[in-house]
C-alpha cells in the first residue's frame, strides 16, 4: 500500500469516527477529548442496599426443619439427670446485621408445658441446656419471655446447645410420652438505662 | 492625485485581507495553443481524539445497586443498573502510530452511609468484548485495559458485590471515575 493510500485511509478512518460520534445519541456519561492532553472521565455511581438482617438457627438449618430433643427415662427419678439427644446437630447460630451496637436478644418460650395429654403436664423448668462457643448455658424458666442473650451490634455467633432432664427426686410423673415445643425468638432491642 | 491615493488604499486593503500564498488557488495563464493548469492543495488536520463512553443513555450518572440481603458469607450479589445492564463501556481512540491508551478507574473513595465505609475492593467487574475482569482496588489510577492505536472499544461490564464483610445496615453510595488517556 502506498504512503499515499494509508495517509488516504487513516484520514477516513478519523473523520468516520468524528462522525459516528458527532451521529450518536446523547448517553448518559460520556465525554469527547481532544488535543493531545485529552483525558476523557465517565462516571458510574454504585450503591449497596444492606438491611437490618437477623437469623437464628437452632438445630437444623432451614424454614420448617424443626429437630427434636428427647430422652427415654430408664431410672427412677432422683437417680441423676438423663442427657437428652437430638434428632438433628446441636448447632445454634445467631448473625444480625444491625445498626451501630444496637443489641440483640435471643428469647425462649417454654411457657407451654410438655404433655402427655389428660392433663399430664412436665414444666419445661425440668429442661436444662448445657452451651458452647458465643453462648451461655441456662435452664427454662416456663415463661414466654426468657431472655437467653443479649448481644451487642452486627456478627455472627456459633455455638452448641445439649440438653438434660433433671430426673430429679420429686420428678414423678405417670407415664406417657411428653411432647412440647420451645420457641426460640432473635429480637432488636434498645436497652434502656434508669439511676 | 485623488483617484491614485483611492487605488493606493484598494490595493493596500487587497494585500492585508488576501491569505499567503499557499491558501490560494494556483492560476496560470498560457497564451497560445497551450493548456493551463491549476493545482489546489487539500489539508486535513486531525487531532488526537479520545471520547469514553460509561452507561446508557440518558441524561444522569447511571447508578449501580446491590440489594445484600444475604448474611454476609453467603454469596456474591449482581448489581442492576439505572440504565442499561450490563453497563455498556466504549473507548474510542483516534491517536498517533502505535500510541498506547489507557482506561482507568478512581476508585479511592468509600461508599458510606454517613457512618460507615465499604471500600470498592468488595466489588468485582465481569467483562465482555475488548474489556477486562477487574476488582476494583481502592486506587485512583488503576489500570482496567490498555490498547494500542486507533480503534473503537467496546464492551460490557457486570457488577458483584462480594458480601463478605459485616457492615450495619444503610444504603452506602459512592462513585468510581473512568477515565481514558494516553500514558
Amino acid at each position: 500500500m502506498s504512503k499515499r493510500n494509508s495517509h488516504g485511509i487513516m484520514v477516513l478512518l478519523a473523520l468516520s469516527l468524528v462522525l459516528g460520534l458527532l451521529s450518536a445519541p446523547v448517553y448518559g456519561e460520556s465525554n469527547l477529548g481532544v488535543g493531545a492532553g485529552a483525558s476523557p472521565t465517565a462516571r458510574l455511581n454504585f450503591e449497596i442496599r444492606i438491611p437490618t438482617i437477623l437469623y437464628l438457627q437452632v438445630g437444623s438449618a432451614g424454614a420448617g426443619a424443626i429437630d427434636t430433643v428427647s430422652c427415654d427415662l430408664s431410672n427412677i427419678p432422683g437417680s441423676g439427670a438423663v442427657a437428652m439427644t437430638s434428632t438433628g446437630p446441636n448447632t445454634v447460630r445467631v448473625a444480625a446485621v444491625v445498626p451501630g451496637t444496637q443489641n440483640v436478644r435471643l428469647l425462649a418460650n417454654s411457657q407451654t408445658p410438655l404433655s402427655a395429654g389428660g392433663g399430664n403436664n412436665i414444666l419445661f423448668s425440668r429442661i436444662s441446656c448445657t452451651a458452647n462457643g458465643n453462648f451461655t448455658s441456662y435452664t427454662f424458666n416456663d415463661t414466654d419471655n426468657q431472655v437467653l442473650e443479649t448481644f451487642q451490634g452486627s456478627g455472627n455467633r456459633t455455638g452448641t446447645y445439649a440438653f438434660t432432664y433433671a430426673n430429679a427426686a420429686t420428678d414423678y410423673y405417670p407415664a406417657g410420652t411428653y411432647t412440647g415445643t420451645v420457641t426460640y425468638t432473635l429480637v432488636p432491642c434498645i436497652i434502656y438505662s434508669f439511676g | 492625485m485623488k483617484v491614485e491615493i483611492t487605488l493606493s488604499i484598494i490595493l493596500l486593503l487587497v494585500g492585508i485581507f488576501l491569505p499567503g500564498k499557499s491558501g490560494w488557488a494556483e492560476s496560470a495563464m498560457q497564451l497560445g495553443g497551450a493548456g493551463s493548469q491549476a493545482r489546489l492543495q487539500f489539508s486535513v488536520t486531525i487531532p488526537t481524539i479520545l471520547y469514553l463512553q460509561v452507561g446508557a443513555e440518558g441524561a444522569t450518572v447511571d447508578t449501580i445497586s446491590f440489594d445484600a440481603v444475604g448474611l454476609p458469607g453467603t454469596g456474591a450479589v449482581e448489581g442492576y443498573s439505572s440504565g442499561a445492564y450490563p453497563v455498556p463501556v466504549r473507548a474510542v481512540a483516534v491517536v498517533a502510530g502505535n500510541q498506547r491508551v489507557q482506561l482507568t478507574a478512581d476508585s479511592s473513595r468509600p461508599l458510606t452511609n454517613g457512618t460507615e465505609n465499604i471500600n470498592f475492593d468488595n466489588i468485582r467487574l465481569r467483562a465482555s468484548g475488548d474489556l477486562q475482569n477487574r476488582n476494583f482496588n481502592n486506587r485512583t489510577d488503576q489500570n482496567m485495559r490498555q490498547w494500542i492505536r486507533s480503534g473503537d472499544r467496546r464492551g460490557t461490564y457486570r457488577f458483584f458485590y462480594d458480601n463478605k464483610e459485616t457492615h450495619g445496615p444503610g444504603i452506602y453510595q459512592g462513585q468510581v471515575a473512568f477515565t481514558l488517556s494516553l500514558p
